[in-house]
């Protein structure tokens, strides 16, 4: 008798054990749902199997999406994971479609789950606990839903993926616009090449699509001709969808360079008199002739250009009568040429502007003795026969 | 379908858009489920007085409002006021906006409202040395929960400061972003992201040297794993024998860690390239080049030993345009 209930004690504790340590489990890499939209989920299924041999097998021929107890898809994606010492894993990528959240809205849920039935075929000898998994989702709005990225888009500064460019091109931009759910920290790099040029972390709240711009610094290397593939890689969150490529072809045609001409003088922003004034800036070695370009505004077409071979322009005061105005803001700038009238040199902006108004073209300047000068107001009989005459 | 009315007042005063748009869009056409009919309309009024830009929106995008091949964040409808004021020495921009989703109100779900500010400011009195900083508060709130939804309520701070220094061909830039993402709701999944960028840049006649230093930080709450990626770029390009002879650089050295030691990764990847320009020889419209290019990578891992590399590689590359029309 003591035997028997020792051997039943036993075999409890067999059971016992077999409860405690066998379990299936599944984790989601999201539960938040937006609707109407397609969602993929990555689902990882752990099988822990005590007793019965070492190695063996779980199989799942289908899952199931449920709203309520009703069925409202089938998956018939077959699932199938090795046990090795009672122990093994599952990786199950699933497509969450439009219609599976519609059908659980029309029956009047916010929330549906994904079952799966496993069997052993008796390679695991029967042990195989609970034999199903079950994963519940919550069907939201964008905003409430998890953080994910929906689509990328990445495209330069002609608004395509594609962009061919010569040789040493400065200043290539490139752009990718994230559409995404929910809110969170965006971890990512740019990449060329395989080469990271710089890392990104950004808080994005939901809202409109967010874009984001490549660094000015560091550039984009184009000193090597042929392909080049530029790509900005999302770290965090988890993204199930490709990411987009960029490609630009460097020509072996060589641009120039865009050297900075430094301005000397008059210095920005002075009021100058209206007299002949000499502009003067940094004679580079390369530039074969300048072009000295005034404005009246900073984005207008020039008003009078002037070229020269020197490191300094006068403006000549028949110039100055023609063309310009006392108490009015003019804009300069000088950009240079090589030989083959290439534009490779360019001048920051400056303005300047005239004060003197003692002559003005198209005006008189009246010369008066201090005896026929009154300080009231009344008009002085040599104002009123100039008037006269104008008249 | 749609339509975009627009006008100009009192030369770029007063402008107005006006656009409705109408789609019918079938997301799953092996279902049961037909095409979807909605519409997104938005009205804007904007101009420039002066010194002075200002712009007011309204918009609203329905939830089965879709554009093949352009999709747009649907399901969202909410006022933006932005204006501007240029005064050449300082300069700032405030923008202003109140977004919902669900504009249906759909019981089922909740509503989250979304208000953000930006203000932004520039102060350029010394042309050597721009200042500019940014502020940025979004607050995300949700309203009429159904049971078993949690809350939402969400602060994000994000400041921003920026400065150069200019001086002849120098430009010397200086970056730095502390962002906060506060989760007030039960989940208390904070985030913050510290990120500076120092960018020495040189250029002359002959050579550029352009490189950048930067560290982001990154700290998930609920883990408490601070991320740390120190980040060095270099970006040189030179010219000799009358601009013939070029010899350029470009290189990347980063330096990834985690508190908890989750990672521990070094990676040094770099490519050289000295190349003759055969233009002045051969035919010019072809543009012939030759070059010795070489690239290495070194990546040592010191959790995951089995990732690390070290590569190196040298080309000898014959590049040419050939033009051809047909």
């Amino acid at each position: 008798m003591r035997k028997l209930i020792l051997s039943f004690i036993l075999i409890v504790l067999f059971f016992i054990q077999n409860i405690a340590y066998s379990a299936i489990t599944v984790s989601a890499s999201k539960s938040n749902i937006p609707r109407g939209q397609a969602s993929v989920v990555t689902l990882t299924y752990q099988f822990t199997i005590s007793g019965g041999p070492l190695s063996c097998y779980v199989e799942s021929d289908e899952g199931l999406f449920k709203a309520g107890n009703e069925i409202i898809e089938v998956n018939s994606k077959y699932l199938k994971a090795n046990i090795i010492n009672n122990y093994g894993t599952a990786v199950e990528t699933l497509n969450i479609p439009v219609r599976v959240l519609e059908r659980a809205i029309k029956k009047g849920y916010n929330t549906f789950k994904y079952v799966r039935y496993f069997t052993d075929n008796n390679s695991c000898q029967g042990n195989l606990p609970g034999k199903s998994s079950l994963v519940n989702f919550s069907i939201t709005t964008g905003a409430s839903a998890d953080f994910d990225i929906k689509r990328i888009e990445l495209y330069f500064e002609n608004r395509r993926a594609e962009i061919t460019i010569p040789k040493y091109y400065e200043g290539l931009k490139v752009f990718v616009d994230i559409m995404f759910t929910g809110s969170g920290l965006l971890q990512g790099y740019w990449e060329v090449d395989g080469r990271i040029l710089s890392y990104v972390n950004q808080h994005i709240p939901y809202g409109k699509i967010f874009t984001l711009q490549i660094p000015e610094t560091p550039p984009l290397p184009t000193f090597e001709p042929g392909t080049h593939i530029v790509r900005f890689v999302i770290t965090r969150p988890e993204i199930q969808i490709p990411i987009p490529l960029g490609i630009y072809f460097v020509t072996t045609e060589e641009i120039k360079r865009i050297l900075k001409i430094k301005l000397y003088s008059p210095e920005n922003d002075v009021k100058l008199d209206f007299a002949s004034v000499k502009f003067e800036w940094e004679k580079l070695e390369t530039p074969f002739i300048y072009i000295i370009q005034f404005f009246e505004s900073e984005d207008s077409v020039p008003i009078f250009s002037a070229y020269t071979k020197n490191g300094s322009y006068t403006l000549s005061e028949v110039i100055l009568n023609k063309i310009f105005q006392p108490n009015k803001k003019y804009f300069w700038k000088v950009i240079g040429f090589d030989s083959e009238n290439n534009r490779i040199a360019e001048s920051e902006i400056r303005s300047f502007s005239f004060t003197k108004t003692a002559f003005v073209p198209e005006q008189i300047i009246i010369s008066l003795k201090k005896s026929n000068y009154s300080e009231e107001k009344s008009i002085s009989p040599i104002k009123v026969k100039l008037f006269s005459c104008y008249k | 379908m749609g339509f975009l009315v627009t006008s100009n007042f009192f030369e770029n005063k007063l402008n107005t858009d006006i656009e409705i748009d109408f789609s019918k869009y079938d997301p799953d056409t092996s279902d049961e489920f037909g095409k979807k009919s909605d519409k997104a309309y938005r009205a804007k009024i904007y101009g420039a007085l002066n010194k002075y830009t200002y712009e007011a929106m309204y918009e609203y995008i329905g939830r089965d409002y879709q554009v093949v091949g352009n999709p747009i964040q649907k399901d969202l409808q909410g006022l933006s006021l932005k204006g501007g004021a240029n005064w050449v020495e300082h300069v700032i921009n405030i923008t202003l906006s109140r977004y919902n989703d669900n504009v249906r109100g759909d019981e089922l779900f909740p509503r989250v409202f979304n208000y953000q500010g930006v203000v932004d400011y520039s102060f350029n009195k010394f042309p050597n040395f721009p200042i500019g900083l940014t502020y940025q508060k979004s607050i995300q709130k949700s309203t009429k929960e159904p049971e078993g939804v949690s809350k939402i309520h969400m602060d994000t701070d994000t400041l921003s400061a920026r400065v150069n220094f200019i001086k002849d061909k120098l430009n010397i830039g200086f970056v730095t972003t502390y962002s906060l993402m506060n989760d007030k709701s039960k989940n208390n999944a904070d985030t913050t992201s510290i990120t500076y960028t120092l960018t020495p840049v040189y250029n002359n006649e002959k050579y550029s040297l352009s490189t950048s230093f930067s560290l982001n930080q990154s700290k998930v709450k609920p883990t408490d794993v601070r991320t740390d990626i120190y980040t060095i770029n270099a970006d040189l390009r030179t010219k000799f024998l009358n601009q013939k002879l070029s010899f350029d650089v470009a290189g990347t050295y980063t330096i990834t860690k985690a508190n908890d030691g989750s990672v521990n990764t070094k990676n040094l990847d770099g490519t050289v390239q000295l190349s003759y320009d055969l233009a002045k020889i051969v035919k010019e419209y072809i543009k012939p080049v030759i070059a010795l290019k070489a690239t290495y990578l070194k990546i040592t891992d010191e959790v995951n030993p089995s990732s690390n590399k070290d590569e190196f590689v040298l080309y000898f590359v014959f590049t040419t345009n050939i033009p051809f029309s047909f």
